[in-house]
């Protein structure tokens, strides 16, 4: 089986690929515990799985020109910060197969930083942005 | 309503090329924040400038 090293993950915020200035993302999905302990249980705990939290973390070089993640997330009159918003992220920017999911889903984009950095140092962003619904995985 | 594409890195069409509310919609694309950032161009008629009416 060959190992993913990630050189070319396709990011796609509301219809904008962004790939070119994300430097790491992050899907994460875990699912809530519930208890389901009951007297006869063996005194073991038992358990079922309740309600699924999805988030994701993208991690940008900011960039204010056109076509970067400044005007396409932030813009002037209409910004996605504090809305929902529609993602694409795949593992390549090759097509979607089985050796290449793409995950779709609604973010709420929750955060921004549009200027963050250090003297000297490369103006980034990072956003944790939590999902609104489930992850759709496609491999066709 | 139709949009041109003005921008690269739009995925669903070509820059050149039009898309409709409806497809925009149909995606889950925030039609106002894509033209807010340059990717789309509305191709809404503008209205003509109201003359003074003669006193």
């Amino acid at each position: 089986m060959a190992r993913t090293v990630l050189t070319d993950a396709s990011v796609v915020i509301n219809g904008i690929n962004l790939s070119e200035f994300i430097t790491s993302v992050a899907l994460s999905t875990s699912e809530d515990v519930v208890d389901t302990t009951g007297m006869s249980s063996s005194g073991a705990r038992t358990r079922i799985s309740g309600l699924a939290d999805n988030s994701v973390t993208f991690e940008f070089n900011q960039d204010f020109a056109t076509s970067g993640p400044e005007i396409t997330i932030n813009a002037v009159g209409s910004s996605l910060v504090g809305t929902v918003t529609t993602c694409v992220i795949k593992p390549t920017s090759a097509a979607v197969g089985a050796a290449n999911p793409s995950y779709t889903f609604s973010a709420l984009c929750a955060e921004w930083q549009p200027l963050s950095g250090a003297v000297g140092e490369l103006a980034t962003i990072s956003a944790t942005w939590p999902i609104s619904g489930a992850i759709t995985k496609a491999i066709a | 309503m139709s949009y041109t594409v003005t921008s690269n890195n739009f995925e669903a069409k070509k820059k050149g090329e039009t898309i409709s509310d409806k497809e925009l919609l149909e995606l889950g694309l925030n039609a106002e924040a894509l033209v807010a950032g340059d990717h789309l161009k509305s191709n809404a008629p503008t209205k003509p400038a109201t003359e003074k009416e003669a006193e």
